[in-house]
């Protein structure tokens, strides 16, 4: 049973659109219609084909027989041509006839026909199909009475004719019958796929309007000017995207209260921590742990504003508004200035190497300062010993390259993809890293177009994140 | 200093209010925007710390009405929001700075001191960064209260660099501060003045970042 079910599949699946199962209600019926209407035809044809048939083969054995004369038993007789011209035609049927006494004697003709065997009364005929030398003939039996003779005496004249040119008639009248049928199922899908696409065209009219629409767009479709047919699609989707306004301006509602709240929470801690550590006669002790709360506050913190920015950038994808162009090369030099601190207590030089003042992206300044801290930030804190984070900005032509490069420990190929994952984090002992920098960064690339891959530098040494995005236009 | 702390959570305030106190400014707290303007309309202050999100009108709407009435106090907004438009919209209202809670205490006090500077119309005489400190009017420069014993050049390129802390100054900018003293600063003599600062300002708790290809930057620097 198996090998048929892909075709009731694709059958099922054909059937999804509209089109087909209205032409399927079409094309069916008239298909049956077509079919029945063959059959009926074909039998009228023979019908026809064969009453034509039967008259000339009457015409034929009656003219034959009004040339019998009997006298006393003596039967004499003088075939005349013009009833073998009635039966000639262009298909060479073989013309055979035979006339017998009652009493099966033959009087004249071909003997290969044999008497009539069956009941005829007199002065009647009847028809019959035989063969006749390997060949199908019709034959007719002709009961007649020859006036002339005193006795009444009577013969069976038999006609017989092969059925070609019955047959070559016959397929003639079903030929102009199908021919007929083909020009009307002609027109009919002719205009069928008019009004199809006549039908359809709101339709289609009606997806193109929903294409063209801004991704996360939400604004109500109008009902007024679809077919009636479609007013209950437009309604419902309306209904939806009001539901998911809804739902996404709560969300958006609690991430900002979440945000508000739990900075405010972190702000009393800090102002409090900050407050004990600068007091007066706080032991050595006790100023340890208060360093080491204010530090874990600071990742705390870090985290929450990752978290944060996660969520603006889901929200951002779901409603991209178009932005301005934002001078890229500023910002390289202000994040760097900003991480120059935290690069001076882990030991590590940062730099550019080539920085194009010409580079804008079409981004928020605020998206692309977050890329930037993140990816020079993390080339910072994953590097456990001395070394150098290098960003360069290079344009040419199409894209513009942002490369931040170090010469730390880098990240096994394998795991490359997976540091984008928002958690992964390559080494699980580091304590700074929060698995979350590069997801945000592979997230800002993404609702900016821009593409970010990594490598590794030179001497198969360090990490290098490069991130292209796409200019001019 | 007298400041106006105007923010609606208590906690935060109350400890906020400690903290400055503790750097020896005057603080009144004003928990919604009601009680500030009251307070605005009564007392004079040299600075306000405004929250956005207070419980009977947003932030915005008092710093609208403070400068409807020409009250010219600079004022500094707090708050934990942090979309740039907001920024940029509240800059246009006549915020003069803007901060993201949780805010680092010792970035609150700079800016505060940046804002009392600006405020005041001229540039405050001592400079520091870190422990080391500048006299703008004496010309000298200290780190725990002794006088840094500083070449013209030394001096030349600190005083540059010390104007703005925390920022890069580039390479060429800094040639350029000494074109009075010498014609023409090769880059190699630049980072050879680099070096020598960098030891004498060893244990005066600020470092010179090299940032390659951009330029020096001062930056304070306290080893844990």
């Amino acid at each position: 049973m198996r090998p048929i079910e892909p075709v009731h599949l694709r059958l099922h699946l054909r059937l999804r659109s509209l089109k087909s199962r209205l032409a399927a209600w079409v094309i069916l019926p008239s298909l049956m219609i077509f079919a029945i209407d063959l059959a009926v035809s074909y039998r009228g044809s023979e019908q026809i084909a064969t009453l034509v048939q039967q008259q000339l083969l009457h015409g034929a054995a009656a003219m034959i027989s009004e040339h019998l004369t009997a006298s006393e038993g003596a039967y004499e007789i003088s075939v005349p041509p013009a009833a073998f011209e009635l039966l000639r035609n262009d298909f060479r049927d073989r013309v055979y006839y035979a006339i017998y006494t009652p009493d099966g004697r033959l009087v004249a003709g071909d003997g290969q026909l044999p008497p009539y065997a069956g009941e005829i009364g007199s002065e009647s005929e009847t028809f019959f199909l035989t063969r006749l030398r390997d060949e199908a003939v019709r034959t007719i039996a002709y009961a007649y009475v020859i006036p002339s003779s005193p006795q009444g005496e009577s013969v069976i004249t038999q006609v017989a004719q092969t059925l070609r040119y019955h047959e070559q008639f016959r397929d003639e009248l079903l030929s102009s019958t199908i021919r007929r049928h083909l020009y009307l199922l002609a027109v009919t899908f002719f205009f069928l796929a008019i009004a199809f696409r006549w039908m359809l065209k709101p339709l289609v009219e009606f997806s193109d309007t929903l294409k063209a629409r801004q991704p996360g767009s939400l604004e109500k479709l109008d009902e007024n000017d679809a077919p009636s047919e479609l007013e209950p699609v437009i309604h419902a989707l309306n209904n939806y995207a009001q539901r998911l306004n809804h739902t996404l301006q709560s969300y958006e509602k609690f991430v900002a209260d979440t945000a508000h709240h739990l900075r405010n929470s972190f702000a009393v801690i800090g102002s409090q921590v900050n407050f004990a550590r600068r007091s007066a006669g706080v032991d050595p002790a006790q100023r340890e742990v208060l360093a080491a709360i204010q530090k874990t506050l600071g990742k705390c913190t870090r985290v929450i504003n990752q978290l944060l920015m996660l969520a603006s950038l889901d929200q951002r994808k779901k409603a991209a508004a178009p932005t301005r162009k934002t001078p890229l090369a500023a910002v390289v030099a202000s994040v760097i200035e900003e991480l120059a601190p935290l690069g001076l207590q882990k030991d590590i030089e940062l730099g550019v190497e080539s920085l194009d003042e010409n580079v804008s992206v079409a981004a928020p300044e605020r998206l692309l300062r977050e890329l930037l801290t993140n990816l020079v930030g993390n080339a910072i804190l994953h590097m456990n010993k001395a070394g150098h984070v290098s960003v360069s900005l290079v344009s040419s032509g199409r894209e513009a390259t942002l490369t931040v490069a170090d010469d730390g420990i880098g990240i096994p190929e394998a795991l490359r993809e997976k540091v984008f994952e928002r958690f992964f984090r390559v080494d699980e002992s580091n304590p700074d890293g929060s698995g979350l920098g590069m997801a945000i960064v592979k997230e800002i690339c993404d609702s900016i177009e821009a593409r970010v891959t990594l490598s590794s530098s030179a001497e198969n040494r360090g990490l290098r994140v490069e991130v292209r995005f796409p200019q001019g236009r | 200093m007298k400041l106006l702390l105007v923010e609606d959570n208590r906690e935060l305030s109350f400890w906020m209010t400690r903290l400055l106190e503790q750097s020896a400014y005057a603080v009144e707290q004003a928990f919604s925007g009601g009680d500030a303007l009251q307070l605005l309309k009564t007392q004079s202050y040299d600075a306000v710390l405004l929250d956005l999100t207070l419980p009977d009108m947003k932030g915005q709407v008092v710093l609208k009405h403070m400068r409807d009435r020409h009250d010219e106090v600079p004022v500094l907004i707090v708050s934990a929001q942090d979309a740039l438009q907001e920024i940029v919209g509240h800059l246009d209202l006549g915020a003069d700075d803007y901060l993201v809670k949780p805010v680092n205490i010792l970035e609150l006090e700079a800016r505060l001191r940046s804002l009392l500077r600006r405020a005041t119309g001229k540039a405050h005489p001592l400079l520091s960064c870190g422990g080391l400190c500048y006299d703008t009017n004496s010309k000298i420069f200290s780190s725990a209260g002794k006088a840094l014993p500083l070449t013209p050049r030394e001096h030349a390129v600190l005083e540059a660099l010390i104007r703005y802390p925390g920022k890069t100054v580039s390479k060429k900018d800094l040639a350029e501060s000494l074109f009075t003293i010498e014609d023409c600063v090769s880059e190699k003599a630049l980072e050879i003045y680099i070096l020598r600062l960098r030891k004498k300002i060893e244990n005066a708790g600020a470092r010179i970042v090299t940032l390659r290809g951009l330029g020096y930057m001062l930056t304070a620097y306290a080893p844990d």
